[in-house]
């Protein structure tokens, strides 16, 4: 009797304690904000935001960064059960404007005009106007997002030619412009226009490491957004420095050999018709060399295996092998001129080695690195850049020529 | 005249008869004379329980009809009389009533003071039918009753075997019962056979209606949530069982035998694993052991995920997630709370009712429940499919009582999911983990072969090899011959 009473009461402690200590981060997920996207643009004013200030709805605070937080599943007064939307499902998202000059204070400050407070774990993309991206650097930018616990260093990263908070306006409707982002930068394997994804984590690798880098660059008209090109970010600095444009990006993928698949796209040069490669694989390697006197070159092979997938001209017979054999060197040809003009941009332009040369040098020539490093883009501009490219067509399509003999 | 034995003066032994049996009123004594000696006789029988053709058919024709030449002894009865197989002799005037009150015939000849009893019980027995609780596809269609004699013939019935032991005691204090212990002579550890008649012997109970009272008498730990014997309807399974080295405890009255040692891994297998070709075998077993990882944890899970960590939901998911939760006015463990209790009591439910009742009330309650809590919106959707799932597979566990434990462990996960989130399951599984490792059954860790490690008998744990490559019994039992074959 004694010990069932002792064992009652350290049972009801036991329960007493659990539940006093239980329970403390416990947050029912639909009692928090998920935001899965992020817009940081220079200060642009936004409506609600100046009539709140108007009213004293204000703190004192530079205005650097307007960021625009999309916030998806919102509660919407028609109720709850996605039945009652009617057949399709709709996606629900709320975009809220906010300006200030540290990022967390005003992801805090959404607290004030949010009912339930935002949690960042399901973060997908963060995207960054242009005109902001020129005037503070890309580590002061991200260091909010690096720092915390809740978002994930998957997150990706983009630049945007413009508003970056028209980017999280646009999409399709009924679909949340976030996801629909996040998705386009998946394509890689379909068009090589697409720079490999620059998750938070590589992006504060470059920035760590004080290299040159490439973000992707998306821009919004008329309510679409679309991947046009690269920012070109200057490592030293970590700012913005100029664009590629999409043609540009598509010989910077043929040069770092990092394509998944894509389309090359040339005129025939007798018949002015189309020639399409699709690409299979594609790889290249580069070799830095030293010279005596200090100059430095480097030697670029490319090399891709595809098919040729679509000809509209009639020069180039799939079957006749001299044939295919004249339009990989047209192909190759294309190739080369897209890389040389690229490099023309990046030595001459920019004077930013935005294709890891200098990752190159490091690698295979460390002394020389060491005596260049800090001076790099310098003298990336006097550094002579050749590069062969190979094009095997080793597939051309299920389509049969006409038999050459044929009456 | 001694008043525990019998005078041999048939009116005063009548008398006695009469006297100790007035408040009887179901036995019948029938009084006779002797074929061809004039000697009274007096058969004492219940009615309904014994064997009423044998008795008219053999007891009493032989003894009217029969030539008796004097000087009629008892030995003269018993060697050229009764032509029966089961007869005991009582001196003795103690003990007769209980055997004759269980269906034995008792016969008293006049000038003999001995009394015979015959065996003619003749219970009304179920024919052996197809077990309920375990059902198979594939395999033997039989299942034991509840006579004790049948249940022995059963594992005599598995083939000629010389080694197999029935050994029968008692049980009981004032409701005897037999209680058959089990074994192959030649596979059996000496040492659990004697542990199992030192638990038997500390049996000390008035009456023991079924092998449950057995089970829990002579447990290794009261305080477990885990059964430490399985229970089992099925003769091939006992046998299977004795071939391992294992114990079967047959009792009267009862079709359910009971397995010791047993380890968690037999709580998980079905006959049919060993039945059917290995390969889907071991897939099967595969997703049972998935079954009960789920039906033990999603509910907990989804507290954990929904309420501590929604970081861990994958994006789009924990976006439909919101948008169905989103107007659901309980936290998550309430809501998953509500509807557990609400399945088990559906199911408890249609258990107890009667069996055309039963289904019928299962998919009514669950629909109402399910459907009219989902509209009414206070249970979410994803929830009514969690909730769906982990009935569903507690349902593939293959024993009975170890779903039951399955199931009810599953209601303090989830208490430990609403406290502490996914650390709080995760300290549960370290807890059950623990207590697991600790748990023996007859000296036999529950979690072997998997701890203590002993890979040779991973062959028979989570997917079971060809039969021809399992030639080993399980060496924690530490079995006298350690191969089944070459």
């Amino acid at each position: 009797m004694r010990r069932a009473s002792l064992l009652l009461r350290a049972a009801i402690a036991l329960l007493g304690v659990l539940s006093s200590a239980g329970c403390w981060s416990s947050g029912e997920i639909e009692t928090q904000s998920v935001y899965i996207g992020m817009a940081m643009d220079k200060s642009k004013s936004d409506e609600t935001e100046a009539a709140l200030d108007r009213k004293g709805g204000s703190y004192p605070k530079r205005d650097a960064i307007a960021s625009t937080i999309q916030i998806v599943a919102v509660q919407t007064a028609t109720g709850a059960s996605p039945k009652q939307a009617g057949g399709e499902k709709k996606q629900s998202f709320r975009n809220l404007t906010l300006t200030g000059d540290s990022v967390l204070e005003i992801l805090r400050e959404a607290s004030l005009r949010l009912d339930r407070p935002l949690i960042g774990h399901h973060l997908k993309v963060i995207v960054i106007g242009d005109r902001l991206a020129r005037d503070a650097s890309m580590g002061q930018l991200l260091d909010f997002f690096l720092t915390d616990n809740d978002i994930r260093m998957s997150s990706l990263v983009f630049v945007s030619n413009g508003h970056a908070s028209e980017v999280m306006e646009s999409g399709v409707k009924e679909e949340v412009p976030a996801f629909h982002l996040w998705g386009l930068a998946k394509n890689r394997y379909r068009n090589i226009k697409i720079l490999p994804s620059r998750s938070l984590a590589t992006v504060n690798g470059f920035v760590q490491a004080g290299d040159n880098f490439l973000l992707q660059n998306v821009i919004a008209a008329k309510g679409e957004m679309k991947l046009a090109g690269a920012g070109v970010f200057d490592g030293r600095s970590g700012k913005l420095r100029g664009f590629l444009n999409e043609e540009e990006v598509q010989s910077w993928v043929w040069l770092t050999g990092r394509g998944e698949g894509g389309v090359l796209k040339i005129d025939d040069e007798r018949t002015r018709q189309v020639l399409a490669y699709e690409i299979e694989t594609m790889s290249s390697r580069t070799k830095a060399s030293v010279s005596k006197d200090g100059d430095i070159s480097f030697d670029v092979r490319v090399e891709s295996r595809g098919r040729l997938a679509e000809n509209w001209t009639s020069s180039i017979r799939q079957s006749d092998s001299a044939s295919i054999k004249k339009a990989e060197r047209m192909f190759e040809e294309a190739v080369s001129n897209g890389i040389g003009s690229l490099l023309r941009k990046l030595q001459r332009d920019y004077g930013i080695d935005a294709a890891e040369f200098g990752n190159q040098l490091r690698i295979q020539h460390p002394k020389t690195w060491n005596k260049v490093k800090n001076d790099w883009n310098d003298r990336f501009r006097q550094a002579s850049i050749r590069c062969r490219v190979q094009i095997t067509i080793a597939d051309s399509g299920a389509k049969a020529d006409p038999a050459p003999n044929a009456p | 005249m001694k008043a525990d034995s019998w005078s041999g003066d048939f009116d005063l032994d009548i008398g006695r008869f009469r006297e100790q049996t007035a408040i009887h009123s179901d036995l019948r004594l029938r009084e006779l004379e002797l074929g061809g000696a004039p000697l009274r006789a007096a058969l004492l029988f219940v009615e309904g329980l014994s064997d009423k053709e044998f008795i008219d058919r053999h007891l009493i024709r032989m003894l009217m009809k029969g030539r008796f030449e004097p000087p009629v002894t008892a030995e003269y009865v018993k060697n050229r009389i009764l032509s029966v197989g089961a007869l005991t002799e009582r001196l003795s005037a103690s003990g007769w009533l209980a055997k004759t009150l269980s269906g034995h015939t008792a016969l008293l000849i006049e000038g003999i003071p001995e009394i015979f009893l015959i065996d003619t019980v003749h219970a009304g027995k179920r024919a052996p039918q197809e077990p309920e609780s375990e059902g198979l596809v594939r395999g033997p269609r039989i299942g034991f009753n509840e006579s004790l004699s049948d249940n022995t013939a059963m594992l005599r019935m598995s083939g000629e075997n010389e080694s197999l032991v029935i050994s029968k005691r008692t049980v009981g204090r004032r409701v005897k019962r037999e209680l058959a212990v089990a074994y192959m002579s030649d596979i059996v550890d000496p040492e659990l056979l004697r542990e199992v008649h030192r638990r038997l012997d500390r049996i000390d109970l008035d009456d023991l209606p079924e092998s449950g009272y057995v089970e829990q008498l002579i447990e290794d730990n009261r305080l477990s949530p885990f059964q430490q014997a399985q229970n089992t309807e099925r003769p091939d399974r006992v046998v299977a069982a004795l071939l391992e080295g294992r114990v079967a405890l047959l009792l009267d009255g009862t079709p359910f035998a009971l397995i010791v040692p047993v380890t968690l891994s037999m709580l998980l297998q079905s006959p049919e694993d060993y039945y059917e070709r290995w390969l889907p075998v071991s897939f099967i077993r595969i997703l049972r052991f998935v079954s009960v990882a789920v039906s033990m944890l999603l509910p907990s899970i989804y507290i954990a995920f929904i309420s501590f960590n929604p970081g861990l939901i994958p994006t789009k998911l924990a976006v439909t997630i919101i948008e169905t939760r989103t107007g659901v006015p309980f936290p998550a463990y309430i809501e998953a709370v509500f509807m557990e209790i609400a399945i088990e009591v559906l199911r408890e439910a249609g258990l107890r009712l009667p069996k055309p009742i039963g289904p019928a009330m299962g998919i009514v309650g669950g629909l109402i429940i399910g459907e009219a809590a989902v509209q009414a919106g206070f249970i979410s959707p994803i929830l009514v499919i969690v909730v769906a799932a982990t009935a569903i597979t507690s349902f593939t566990i293959p024993s009975y009582s170890a779903g039951i434990t399955f199931r009810y462990l599953r209601f303090f996960a989830m208490l430990a999911a609403a406290l502490f989130g996914l650390f709080g399951v995760v300290m549960f599984l370290l807890l059950i983990g623990s207590h697991l490792v600790k748990l023996k059954s007859f000296g036999v860790p529950y979690l072997s072969p998997a701890v203590p490690y002993r890979l040779s008998d991973w062959k028979d744990l989570l997917v079971r090899l060809p039969t021809a490559a399992m030639k080993k019994r399980p060496r924690i039992l530490n079995p006298k011959d350690p191969t089944r074959g070459g």
